[in-house]
């Protein structure tokens, strides 16, 4: 068992140890990060077997990476040093929780040593099986916590369960989920808790869509990732979705946010495809800010958790924008959103060659 | 300077470039400077185009989690090797930039003298090197 355990250590990702410079490196396209992502660690590692997590207990991987990059450990004491001392740019810290029964109460502790020794807004991203009671949730308000994460992920019961719960072994329920989800609205306030989905896990645009809308519905914002097939995870041999797909749960997720578009007035094809925001989306397109990550905001507003090329290798087109897109990222951005069939993949791979 | 950017070579640094060429056997070992190893961060893909190159050029890319950037061929000619040690496995850049060479080139005859884009001695070099630490303080 690894003796480099939290609460005294957290592993943090690629990102934020290029930030605090225990890593070397900078952003492609000279982006900074805003908000620093931190994992409890335990020698023995997280308790679920979610499919697509390169976190899974199951995951046979000779690769130690999450989300498509390292994450190495790293002292409590340190981070909050080096986030004094190298991150001007960083309004937020975000602590993660794993299935493991001390993941809690560690968070907790870290949630504290952030809050006591730092100015960085704190955010939670919780794990609801883990929290039983809305109790739980005042102990994360009184830890430092704002706002909260919860990673429902899945777009419907059927594929949370088939990836997360009974179809993989695993101990998640789709209702205690949403029952969370709505506990943290009430205790922490509309708009701050986001759920987090990951695009491409096999769901319709419809099924997507609809879902932004329930947690928008609950007070809940939506933080969307795009599905990333982890080597040695069940699905490493799944593709991305396609542009067109992201960009279009994107740009509905912007509207329902917003507050400037519902799913119900929404318009799908027989594909369940989005073919009508009902909604004029020039100008939204134009802007560019619906195709920004979407994450838990710094102190003036803007998105904290900006997660530069946390979906794809830098040199491929890039799906959430750290960064307000440029009229030459519109441009491509208009070309992948009105792409039903593909055409976008097909010509990117031919150009590779 | 020292083990940052050791003067037992040359430098060639058009568009942000930071390749290392060290005359060896007739040919040009080419590799990445300390700088750039440690700008990009670890690297994880590395690609070549092997066959003719032309001075300026680009002769392939290199990437880490979170940059990317073409890697420029610093002469005109032929890549006569290619180091498939670094190729599958980058992060050797980062561990020793000075010993993990790329590629060799075999240099059209008077390109390398010609190119107003690789240094020229040991004050040009530190001038530069001085210069681009100022642009990332």
């Amino acid at each position: 068992m690894s003796e480099k355990e939290s609460p005294e250590y957290v592993q943090i990702s690629t990102a934020a140890a290029m930030t605090l410079k225990f890593f070397p490196g900078q952003f492609n396209r000279g982006e900074k990060l805003r908000a620093l992502n931190l994992l409890v660690t335990y020698g023995e590692g997280c308790r679920a077997s979610c499919g697509y997590c390169g976190l899974s207990r199951t995951r046979g991987a000779v690769e130690d990476t999450f989300i498509r990059v390292d994450w190495p450990i790293v002292p409590l004491d340190e981070t909050i040093r080096r986030a004094n001392e190298h991150g001007e740019h960083v309004k937020r810290v975000c602590v993660s929780m794993i299935t493991h029964p001390k993941a809690f109460d560690d968070m907790l502790t870290i949630m504290r040593a952030f809050r006591d020794g730092t100015d960085l807004l704190i955010s939670g991203l919780i794990g609801p099986t883990l929290i039983r009671s809305e109790e739980k949730v005042e102990m994360m308000k009184e830890a430092g916590a704002d706002m909260v994460g919860i990673a429902v992920d899945a777009a419907t019961p059927e594929l949370f369960d088939k990836f997360r719960g009974g179809g993989v072994g695993g101990p998640h329920k789709w209702e205690h989920y949403w029952r969370v989800v709505d506990w943290s609205a009430r205790i922490l306030g509309r708009k701050k808790p986001g759920v987090h989905l990951i695009v491409g896990l096999g769901e319709t645009e419809r099924e997507m869509v609809s879902t932004i809308q329930r947690a928008d519905d609950l007070g809940a914002i939506t933080h969307l990732f795009s599905f990333f097939p982890e080597a040695g995870s069940s699905m490493e041999r799944w593709s991305q979705p396609s542009y067109g797909q992201y960009r279009r749960v994107q740009l509905a997720r912007y509207l329902i946010n917003e507050e400037l578009g519902r799913y119900e007035d929404m318009e799908f094809n027989e594909k369940d495809q989005l073919v009508d925001f009902r909604v004029d989306v020039e100008e939204v397109i134009d802007d560019g800010e619906a195709f920004m990550t979407s994450g838990c905001a710094g102190h003036e507003g803007r998105v904290a958790c900006n997660r530069p090329y946390g979906n794809e290798r830098p040199s491929r087109p890039i799906r959430n924008y750290a960064f307000l897109p440029e009229p030459s990222d519109i441009e491509m951005i208009r070309e992948q959103l009105f792409d039903y069939s593909g055409r976008y993949e097909e010509k990117l791979n031919e150009d590779e060659g | 300077m020292g083990n940052l950017i050791p003067t037992d070579r040359r430098y060639y640094t058009k568009n942000g470039a930071h390749l290392w060429l060290k005359e060896e056997n007739g040919t040009l070992k080419v590799g990445m400077d300390a700088f750039m190893a440690e700008h990009a961060g670890f690297l994880t893909f590395l690609t070549i185009r092997e066959g003719e190159v032309s001075g300026g050029e680009p002769m392939g890319n290199f990437e880490s989690a979170k940059f990317v950037s073409r890697l420029y061929a610093p002469v005109s000619g032929r890549i006569v090797s290619v180091n498939r040690e670094v190729l599958n496995n980058p992060r050797k850049i980062n561990e020793d930039p000075y010993g993990s060479w790329i590629v060799t080139i075999e240099a059209e005859p008077g390109a390398e003298a010609f190119s107003e884009h690789i240094l020229k001695g040991e004050e040009e070099t530190r001038k530069w090197i001085k210069d681009e630490l100022e642009k990332v303080e």
